[in-house]
């Protein structure tokens, strides 16, 4: 009598669950126990699997970044730029309460987060649709980064960037 | 006295998944975005590491095994290796983000050059693990980690809204303005369960009570060890959650350096507020790259059963050393391209959550075991949570990478 298939999948998820729980104890003071030739075939094929797997990830991953950027993928290097906007503005605030030191390596490593910020912004491609406010953003980006690379009469342009920002999560 | 300084091991494993440097920036941002909404996952965090934790050091007191020969013994070769090998992965990238931070510490105290202070703090790790006992080291990081005490003081100062404080630890569904919102609530809530249940915690304590030679008659240390030590962790967690949602939200930064959490301090108390955070900061992360470096070679060498332990003369158990030496070779040169710290660390978080179940089950299998662990076996209280905690970190591991993918890496 033919086994229905959903009865063989039963057995093949009970199968694998006794594999999983079954107990194999091997003395507790030496864990020397080697590989058997099938648990070595085993292992490998989980890696090729698991080589597999990250490949086609990968290539979907490659697929969905080719794609123009919509208001979602927009949005985002836009708040970093608002907050690291904002952290600028916070540091300068502060800098009597930090350390001068502190105050100028932490304006460094946000000058360089903002860098990566721009970069991000400025490789992407987006929608037709979004042209004006990628190129406001640019603007608003090349702005941030001269202030915090030392500009101290350069303004940091938060509202500007929190409104465009705005604009994108209508 | 000798068993109060037991409490170290505790405190410096916690201070290794609560406030390691992507656990910091994480925790404070989900405060940020979130306020008090993800309360309840610290809570749930806390209890679950504990309760998997203090079966762990049980079965390290009872039996002199570790999570990784139990693995080994119980997963079988082919599924422990592919446990060993992801364990491996995530405290390397984790390791590496933790020499990161200590470098870009040391940058903002002293502004010399990131490279040449990555290979500065390679060196100082290394001298401490080969030349300081292994209580030495739980104690001195554990100790100086407790300075982080400071976010704490941080928040008391800035006058939190206690009620909304206290509501964040009852579970509810987010209020949030957009569902896209409500997916990043979601995989806030995933990472950070999987970063304060992180598996390394559970390898490096085990191992530690073996280290410490812990006893049956420690069963009972155990248990006050992991209660000390973790619910020190979350309320450091709560204390960055504060942070985020009372200070840097007002202020529209989502914070992303360790810097910025050392300016919410500097802000709220002053220079000695900075500098007590800086420290405790370079604690904590040191301790984390040094449980994070001796987990992996804790794990390789119990799986393949060589001689292990920090008690061990070096030529006694010299893969073991080779092991952690590699460790922080091999972090110092990921970091060494130039990636960011903060970013590896959250990719590794995610990583982990996949690694949970396959650490935890066997813990569970062995402590529940009577004919194993005899009267030091799990009453029902710990295999209820033990049970529960499987279930939730199962979930978690099937959420955690389509959450990841849908909030485009958990930006947004």
């Amino acid at each position: 009598m033919p086994v229905p298939r959903a009865m063989r999948a039963a057995q093949r998820a009970c199968g694998l669950l006794n594999r999983v729980m079954s107990v194999r104890r091997t003395p507790s003071a030496s864990h020397r126990e080697c590989a058997t030739p099938g648990e070595t075939r085993k292992a490998v094929h989980q890696a090729i699997g698991c080589v597999l797997a990250l490949a086609l990830l990968g290539a979907a991953a490659l697929a969905i970044s080719r794609r123009p950027a919509g208001a979602d993928e927009l949005r985002l290097p836009i708040a970093e730029l608002r907050s690291q906007s904002a952290e600028l503005e916070l540091l300068r605030a502060q800098s009597a309460a930090a350390s001068p030191r502190f105050a100028q390596v932490h304006a460094q490593h946000l000058a360089k987060a903002i860098d990566a910020s721009r970069d991000e912004l400025n490789a992407m491609q987006v929608e037709p649709a979004l042209g004006e406010v990628r190129t406001a953003a640019s603007a608003l980006a090349s702005q941030l980064a001269a202030a915090a690379h030392g500009a101290a009469d350069q303004a940091a342009p938060t509202a500007a960037l929190k409104a465009l920002e705005r604009s994108l999560q209508r | 006295m000798a068993q109060f300084a037991e409490i170290f091991l505790g405190i410096l494993t916690a201070m290794g998944g609560f406030v390691e440097i992507g656990e910091l920036t994480f925790t404070l941002n989900g405060g940020t975005r979130f306020a008090y909404q993800l309360l309840w996952v610290n809570l749930l965090g806390t209890i679950g590491i504990i309760v998997y934790c203090e079966m762990a050091g049980r079965v390290a007191a009872v039996k002199h095994r570790a999570v990784f020969s139990l693995i080994r013994e119980r997963a079988g070769f082919s599924a422990g290796l592919l446990t060993l090998v992801a364990s491996a992965i995530v405290n390397l990238l984790t390791c590496s983000a933790e020499i990161g931070g200590v470098a870009l510490l040391w940058q903002l105290v002293s502004g010399a050059p990131y490279r040449v202070l990555l290979l500065l703090a390679l060196l100082f790790l290394v001298l401490v693990v080969w030349l300081l006992s292994f209580q030495s080291i739980e104690r001195i990081f554990g100790l100086g980690g407790l300075l982080m005490i400071v976010f704490g003081i941080a928040l008391v100062h800035l006058g939190p809204d206690w009620r909304a404080l206290a509501a964040g630890f009852v579970p509810r569904w987010p209020q949030t303005s957009h569902p896209r919102d409500t997916l990043l609530y979601f995989y806030f809530a995933v990472a950070l369960m999987s970063s304060i249940m992180l598996p390394y915690e559970t390898y490096f304590y085990a191992s530690g009570g073996i280290e410490d030679k812990w006893k049956p008659s420690d069963v009972g240390l155990n248990r006050l060890v992991v209660i000390v030590g973790f619910t020190l962790g979350g309320l450091l967690s709560v204390a960055l959650v504060g942070m985020g949602a009372e200070f840097f939200a007002a202020k529209d930064v989502e914070p992303q350096l360790p810097g910025t959490a050392a300016l919410g301090v500097a802000a709220t108390l002053g220079q000695w507020g900075l500098f007590a955070a800086l420290l405790g900061m370079f604690f904590a992360f040191g301790g984390a790259a040094i449980e994070t470096a001796l987990a992996s070679a804790y794990n390789l060498a119990q799986f393949a059963g060589w001689p292990w332990g920090k008690h061990r003369r070096k030529r006694d158990a010299g893969r073991f050393t080779l092991s952690w030496l590699a460790v922080f070779v091999l972090a110092t040169i990921v970091v060494q391209t130039g990636v960011d710290p903060v970013s590896v660390v959250e990719y590794s978080i995610v990583f982990s959550v996949v690694v949970l179940p396959f650490t935890y089950f066997p813990v569970l299998m062995v402590a529940k075991d009577k004919s194993i662990m005899g009267e030091h076996a799990n009453g029902w209280l710990s295999n209820t949570l033990g049970w529960f905690y499987l279930v939730a970190i199962t979930l978690a591991a099937l959420a955690a990478i389509p959450l990841f993918l849908l909030t485009h890496g958990g930006r947004g």
